[in-house]
């Protein structure tokens, strides 16, 4: 698959989604994960409704494309979603990245996108790493409100 | 105009009739993180793994003997190519354990209290060797600031060069700006303020054209010069360091095993000389016989005239970008190539990422390095997390930029929806 392919409008668009980026003036938990072949870095924070849903996200995103659509794409997919959802659509993502399709949770199949990353080795980590910060601050937020899932 | 020609250069490098054959678009602007290979590396390696392979230093029969003579001499031919006696020679697998070798070695001597001077514009290689071994030792690390070019600020260092200060490590050509430290202006104003300090100067970026500087390293007021071998026309897995012998002579050993001793018992194990201390185990035989032979092939080379066409091709990239409005573009270090200066072009394009650039810029056949290069505090003082680089060989050509300037321009029209 070329380049070509990996710079769909989709991507692009789910990229430019802005409607979660930036802060969570209280957060239950929050993350920041950084890419270590870039440099690149991603802020998370989130509160948990008392049936442990996600009940808000934004993303502060210094990153690529890839991961700017994956950080749009949580926001817009998985707002009310299970922690139990966002592990299934964490590694279905991964799935998807590693053999080129899986079996997205259907409120997720917007990640599909992300099939056409699979060849590009190097650029996976650029996708999931919203991924690993949503679940560090799942895990934070976790720790700190004394819910867990 | 010069005469040298990159497209008769180009006839060196295997590589480019293969990307031919292939059928591939190749332009190839990363020649800062890894040269091509030239052809009598590869026939260099190929001859010695199908007739003498064997290993070195050890066995009596006629391949291993041939074997060690091959490694030794290439050993000769890099002392010849840097000036150095054959002793001060240490074969490394790179720039990065040769670094590490010189940490660890030096930071026995170190105590509570002593200074470790690191130029902000180095690679982490000569950043988190010292962290890890000279802080262990109790040392403080202070980076030597830099001008707002990126250029070591000279007055900053003058002000931090005491008689505390016992490492001054420095790189000599930076792998993100290109610009180009002086190392006697430097090294003597280190030698006249810090006289207890060790010079160390990672030369990565320099080895490749070690005879545009008309000196031998020994005749240079530095101690220690590391490189690899694959950022000069040769294999990966291998590198070297050279060292002064009084100050290698006092340092213990990073890796233990064979080869590096003199005897071994329980009861005390003694190290052998400089240079056999340092290289435990056995060596990249084949990667030193390749590296022997990339360094015959840049000694028969004129490196002006291929520096002056590479310099030309960089500054042309870098005015180009730089004055293309739209692009809001910074060159890091600026766009001045009349001086000093390697042809690295790293920019940084507000508003794209420079990841997203080379991958698009991979649908041309254009082959740039996008990211933090290894320099974060560089980077930092640029304001930045990442860059996109063109590094440029003497086989690019004008062709190879204007590939590249239309690959920029496209990812950017693509990225910015224009
Ligand atoms: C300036 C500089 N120093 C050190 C290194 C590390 O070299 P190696 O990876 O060969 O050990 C590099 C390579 O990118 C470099 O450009």
């Amino acid at each position: 698959m070329s380049s070509l392919d990996l710079y769909q409008r989709d991507l692009l668009r789910a990229a430019a989604d802005a409607s979660h980026a930036g802060r969570l003036p209280r957060p239950d938990g929050s993350a920041t994960v950084n890419n270590p072949l870039c440099g690149d870095k991603i802020t998370i924070d989130i509160t948990l409704a008392p049936d442990n849903t996600l009940s808000a996200y934004t993303h502060e995103t210094e990153a690529c494309v890839l991961c700017q659509a994956s950080a749009g794409l949580i926001g817009s997919t998985l707002e009310g979603a299970t922690a139990t959802l966002i592990t299934e659509t964490h590694q279905a993502v991964t799935q998807v990245l590693e053999q080129g399709s899986g079996t997205l949770p259907t409120q997720a199949k917007g990640f599909g996108i992300f099939a056409a990353v699979t060849d590009h080795t190097a650029r996976h980590a650029c996708v999931l790493m919203p991924f690993e910060a949503l679940t560090q601050a799942v895990k934070d937020a976790q720790a700190k409100t004394g819910n867990s899932s | 105009m010069t005469s040298f020609d990159p497209l008769a250069f180009r006839n060196h490098f295997p590589a480019f009739a293969a990307m031919r054959d292939e059928g591939r678009d190749f332009h190839y602007l990363d020649s800062g993180a890894s040269t091509l290979v030239a052809a009598p590396v590869i026939a260099a390696m190929a001859d010695h793994d199908t007739r003498l392979r064997a290993n070195v230093h050890r066995s009596v029969h006629y391949w291993a003997e041939q074997a060690t003579q091959a490694f030794e001499a290439a050993r000769d031919t890099l002392a010849a190519y840097f000036g150095t006696p054959r002793a001060e020679i240490v074969l490394t697998s790179g720039t990065t354990q040769a670094l590490n070798i010189i940490a660890y070695g030096l930071s026995d001597g170190l105590q509570t209290g002593d200074e470790v001077l690191v130029a902000a514009d180095n690679h982490h290689a000569n950043i988190v060797s010292w962290q890890i071994h000279a802080a262990a030792k109790g040392a403080t690390i202070t980076p030597i600031a830099l001008t707002p070019l990126g250029q070591i600020d000279e007055d900053a260092l003058a002000a931090q060069l005491t008689d505390k200060v016992r490492i001054v490590a420095l790189s000599h050509i930076s792998n993100v700006t290109g610009w180009e430290v002086d190392l006697n202006k430097i090294g003597s104003m280190i030698r006249a303020k810090a006289p207890n300090a060790a010079i160390i100067v990672d030369g990565a970026q320099s080895a490749c054209h070690w005879p545009l500087f008309e000196t031998a390293l020994p005749d240079l007021p530095i101690d220690f010069y590391a490189c690899s071998a694959h950022k000069m026309f040769g294999p990966t897995g291998v590198g070297m360091f050279w060292g002064r012998s009084d100050l290698m002579e006092n340092m213990p050993p990073l890796l233990g095993g064979g080869e590096m001793i003199t005897n071994v018992s329980f009861d005390g194990t003694g190290f052998a000389q400089p240079p056999t201390r340092f290289e435990a185990g056995t060596p990249p035989i084949t990667q030193a016989i390749g590296f022997g032979a990339a360094v015959g092939f840049l000694t028969g080379l004129d490196h002006r005239a291929i520096r002056a066409h590479e310099v030309t091709l960089a500054a042309t990239l870098a005015a180009t970008l730089a004055a293309q409005p739209p692009l809001d573009t910074t060159i890091l270090g600026g766009a001045d190539f009349s001086r000093d200066r390697a042809p690295l072009v790293s920019f940084a394009i507000t508003g794209c990422h420079p990841h997203d650039i080379c991958q698009l810029a991979d649908r041309s056949g254009v082959a740039m390095r996008g990211g933090h290069h290894c320099a974060q505090p560089l980077m930092g003082h640029f304001g930045l997390l990442a860059s996109t680089r063109a590094s440029i060989a003497g086989y690019n050509t004008p062709d190879d930029m204007d590939a590249a300037i239309n690959a920029i321009k496209d990812a950017i029209n693509l990225l910015k929806g224009t």
